[in-house]
């Protein structure tokens, strides 16, 4: 009875084991192949072909299954030092993605994606110094850095496909792109010195604008003044005009007269108190003085 | 990879987290496709154990210490099945219940959920209670896509240092808010996509900082150096197919570095922007006094020269009137008049004055003596009085 237990319990488990042995999954995301003694028989889900994931069917024991990504993978590469054409020296850092587009050539090739990673690092650092070392800095940083992207893609691609890795090169990129530490230090000095410049200008132009401002102000003010000068004396000759026209106009109807009485009047303001004079009876003002019948008589 | 001959045992990386599957429980791990297989294979198994036990009953019913004071074999068999099937019974119970809790389960509100059916894709579902087939038939890839996620990048010393188009420095951090909005692609397409958004987000801050230059980056184009980051990765991470879509990219930090007194160069320019404004200002203020002064000043002299010009005109005109009217008076008896306005000017004049009177005549051929100085005290003191 027990021998029996045994030998069906055993059955049982080998039965099992042959139909666990002869299913396996894919999932989406993945492509698998299926080797018979080491000897790839065929890809399930391989990327390319309409997907075609799930329960999958295989010779139990002696077909193996070995699973490859079917995703778009990432590399990304150690920071390559290199001198451009002008020479001045860069850190450029990027990052690879690549796709698994022949998993039987991948396989042979570079196995897994750790060899994809070795691999694909050897074809960047000379890809990288071959395509960036022929321009200049300025253009790795700005002006062509997509144009440059799309060409070092295009220059590994090639190689890829040269060397047969199975594999599609779908985008590189630039992460970084910059001086080696070292040379921080000389353009910080240039930046500084740029601001230094930039503020001395714009502390000259306010020094300058000030000026001009302030000699502007008091030239309008010398113009505001004088030009009030040349009315005012315009208006004082029109007042000096007026009053010689009126005494003209008065004066002219006697002249003889007036000087006698303008004498008179003169007299009277210019000779003051306090002046000695020294008369002699003959004078108009004296004649009756001398004589009753005043100046007549002696005449 | 020699190992992987056993379909469950190299899916370490099996989606859904899910405990009761990859394999573990031997009735989870059964491969069938559906029910309709496995009872069958169950029945032959039960089958088996029954005729097992109904032999073992046959040949050893004699043991009378099996069943004391045993009735009918048929009694007896019935309960010897209860003894060795219970464990199984129970096994198959606990399986079951563990296999029907992997049927039914929840996807919140921030969540999508991916089905995949032995890794096939199926569908996707949204929130809420939902079923599948039990583990490992189908299992399952939760995220939550609907939050937001934030990745800042940059912060320390050298890595937020960037080269500007005109060859400057600029030190920045920024931060990157995105979230899944094709959880499939997110799932099947792209290796790390959470990695992919980073290096794709350095990558593309770093060309567009390379096209602008530091001044606008850092004070005027700070909008559009995020607006172009991100349509620059949302491009990017659509090749990939990396089913992301980028919400925002905010900048936490523009300016220019903090090594080697940069900043404080930068600052000096804006403080001398400042100073140059304050100059002119100064002068403007000085020419705000100056200006309006002159023309007070102006209109002052103006009207000086205004009075002066009435005031003697008006005194013209006075003085000419009195002349008028005397002369007028004159006119009438001119002998008198004269005589008189002579004399009474003379009166005035010679009044309070000294006086000395000499005879021309009689005087002849004496020179008289004058003491002029003496006279002249004297007029002095008169004076001061």
């Amino acid at each position: 009875m027990n021998q029996r237990l045994v030998a069906l319990a055993v059955l049982g488990g080998l039965i099992i084991i042959a139909i666990l042995g002869s299913l396996f999954t894919v999932e989406e995301h993945e492509q698998a192949i299926v080797f018979q003694f080491g000897e790839a028989q065929r890809v399930e889900n391989p990327w390319g072909e309409e997907a075609n994931a799930g329960l999958k069917l295989k010779a139990p024991f002696i077909e193996q299954v070995v699973y490859l990504s079917r995703r778009n993978l990432e590399v990304d590469l150690r920071p390559v030092e290199l001198l451009a054409s002008d020479q001045e020296r860069l850190v450029v850092d990027a990052f690879v993605r690549y796709r698994i587009t022949d998993p039987i050539r991948f396989y042979e090739t570079l196995r897994n994606e750790r060899g994809a990673q070795d691999q694909l690092q050897t074809i960047f650092d000379s890809t990288l110094r071959d395509v960036l070392g022929r321009v200049s800095q300025t253009d790795i940083i700005s002006g062509r850095r997509a144009e440059l992207m799309a060409e070092i893609q295009n220059v590994a691609d090639s190689v890829a496909e040269a060397e047969d890795l199975g594999i599609d090169i779908i985008d590189v990129r630039i992460k970084r792109a910059d001086l080696p530490q070292e040379n921080y230090a000389r353009v910080f000095e240039r930046m500084i010195s740029q601001r230094t410049l930039e503020a001395n200008l714009l502390r000259a132009e306010g020094t300058e604008r000030a000026r001009e401002i302030s000699a502007t102000a008091e030239r309008e003010a010398t113009v505001i003044r004088a030009d009030a000068q040349r009315q005012a004396e315009i208006i004082r000759g029109e007042g000096d005009g007026e009053r010689t026209r009126i005494f003209a106009e008065a004066f002219e109807k006697d002249p003889e007269f007036y000087a006698f009485y303008r004498s008179m009047e003169a007299y009277r303001k210019g000779l003051r108190n306090g002046t000695t004079y020294v008369l002699s009876p003959d004078s108009d003002f004296l004649s009756y003085l001398d004589d009753q019948q005043g100046p007549r008589g002696r005449r | 990879m020699a190992d992987n001959n056993s379909p469950w045992g190299p899916k370490g990386s099996k989606p859904g987290g899910n405990g009761s599957d990859g394999g573990k429980s031997p009735w989870g791990g059964k491969p069938s496709g559906n029910k309709g297989d496995r009872s069958p294979e169950l029945d032959n198994v039960i089958e088996g154990f029954k005729n097992i036990k109904r032999r073992s009953g046959g040949s050893g019913g004699k043991g009378p210490n099996r069943r004391p004071g045993g009735g009918g074999g048929g009694g007896g068999l019935g309960d010897l099945r209860l003894g060795p099937l219970g464990p199984l019974g129970i096994a198959v119970g606990v399986g079951l219940v563990l296999m029907a809790s992997t049927m039914v389960y929840t996807v919140d509100q921030t969540e999508r959920a991916l089905v995949l059916r032995f890794g096939d894709y199926v569908r996707t579902e949204g929130p809420g209670l939902k079923f599948k087939l039990p583990s490992p038939i189908e299992t399952l890839y939760k995220q939550e896509t609907e939050i937001i996620r934030r990745d800042t990048i940059g912060g320390n010393d050298f890595s937020s240092l960037m080269l500007t188009g005109d060859e400057n420095i600029v030190d920045i951090d920024f931060t990157v808010l995105w979230r899944i909005n094709d959880l499939a692609n997110y799932y099947f397409e792209v290796e790390d996509p959470a990695g992919a958004v980073r290096a794709v987000a350095e990558s593309a801050m770093r060309e567009v900082v390379g096209k602008n230059e530091l001044q606008q980056i850092i004070t005027t184009d700070r909008l559009a150096v995020t607006t172009a980051v991100r349509d620059l990765m949302q491009e990017t991470l659509d090749e990939y197919k990396a089913g992301v879509r980028v919400v925002e990219v905010q900048l936490q930090k523009a300016d220019a570095p903090d090594q080697g007194g940069v900043v404080d160069a930068f600052r000096d320019v804006e403080d001398a922007d400042q100073e140059r404004q304050t100059r002119i200002n100064t002068a403007v203020a000085s020419q705000n006094t100056i200006v309006p002064e002159a023309r007070g000043e102006a209109a002052q002299i103006l009207q000086d020269a205004q009075a002066y010009r009435d005031r003697v005109i008006a005194e013209a005109e006075g003085e000419a009137e009195r002349f008028n009217k005397i002369y007028e008076e004159y006119r009438k008896a001119p002998e008198v008049t004269r005589q008189r306005l002579y004399l009474e000017t003379i009166e005035e004049v010679y009044g309070p004055a000294e006086k000395v009177i000499l005879d021309s005549e009689g005087g002849s051929g004496v020179v008289p003596y004058l003491p002029l100085d003496q006279l002249g005290n004297r007029a002095r003191q008169q004076g001061a009085q």
